[in-house]
């Protein structure tokens, strides 16, 4: 194995940590433009200072650190093996580690959108599109073959994902 | 599932990130219900203090409605701020016109 070459970073250290700060700038601001928001206080107001954006940072990534240690934990008892019925509880453990992170959400206005678009992103990601199997390709240095049965496995991942949706709804109400 | 660095996941979450406190911040305005008021303005109150400015906002005491009114204030030596917390209840936004 030693003569597969490791795959690519696309983010430098210094990109991820400049990225970080922004985000976090971006984060502390946009939290302000909401409270201003109610209060019809104008926008140009909402300057956002440095402690606004340590706050912004530090509540974001307390709540996603909590939020992952907990996944992880869950996540380290889903089988490993590679069948179908451990991929198909990996999946239902996927599902439920976002909806639990999602649950709180759809509280908030057009949370349900939210919802939709970490689905989206969750499809695009996940093993049944053409896309993720290119990706899988660059980071395993694997040939990608397009497999005969990729519609199947579409309509597949569509019904589960619609499924997902139904429960989720039936949870929330 | 390994996430890594893709560049697209990590923008995705960004924006999700700025979305979701945008929507934090909105729905934190309207759950608030201790607030600060200034002894001169009763019908006020303080929506946030930005080093030696104070931003306030208008409402109806009858009907706990913003009234779309704002105040900012800046603190001088002469006349020093004399603020008191509140239970006022949450507010409810503006009327649109």
């Amino acid at each position: 194995m030693s003569d597969v070459p490791p795959a690519a970073r696309v983010l430098s250290d210094a990109i991820l940590i400049a990225g970080i700060t922004a985000c976090s700038y971006a984060v502390g601001y946009a939290y302000r433009i909401g409270f201003a928001g109610h209060f019809a206080v104008p926008v140009d107001l909402a300057a956002p200072t440095t402690t606004a954006v340590l706050g912004a940072a530090a509540g974001l990534s307390g709540v996603l650190l909590s939020y992952f240690f907990i996944a992880n934990m869950v996540w380290s008892f889903t089988p490993r093996h590679d069948t179908a019925v451990g991929r198909a509880i990996r999946r239902v453990v996927i599902v439920g580690l976002l909806f639990g992170l999602m649950l709180p959400v759809t509280k908030l206005d057009f949370g349900w959108a939210i919802l939709g678009a970490v689905f989206v992103v969750y499809l695009c990601f996940s093993s049944h599109f053409p896309y993720s199997r290119r990706d899988t390709e660059a980071v395993t240095r694997r040939r990608w073959r397009p497999k005969k049965r990729l519609n199947r496995a579409l309509i597949n991942s569509l019904f589960f994902t619609t499924s997902s949706w139904h429960l989720g709804a039936m949870l929330c109400c | 599932m390994a996430f890594g660095r893709n560049a697209l996941l990590l923008v995705g979450m960004a924006i999700a990130a700025v979305v979701l406190a945008n929507m934090l911040g909105l729905k934190h305005a309207e759950l608030k219900e201790d607030f600060y008021i200034t002894k001169d303005r009763p019908n006020f109150v303080v929506v946030w203090i930005d080093g030696d400015v104070l931003v306030s906002a208008g409402f109806n005491p009858k009907d706990k409605r913003l009234s779309g009114d704002y105040v900012v204030q800046k603190l001088s030596d002469s006349k020093p701020w004399s603020l008191r917390k509140e239970h006022i209840g949450p507010l409810k936004a503006p009327a649109k016109n």
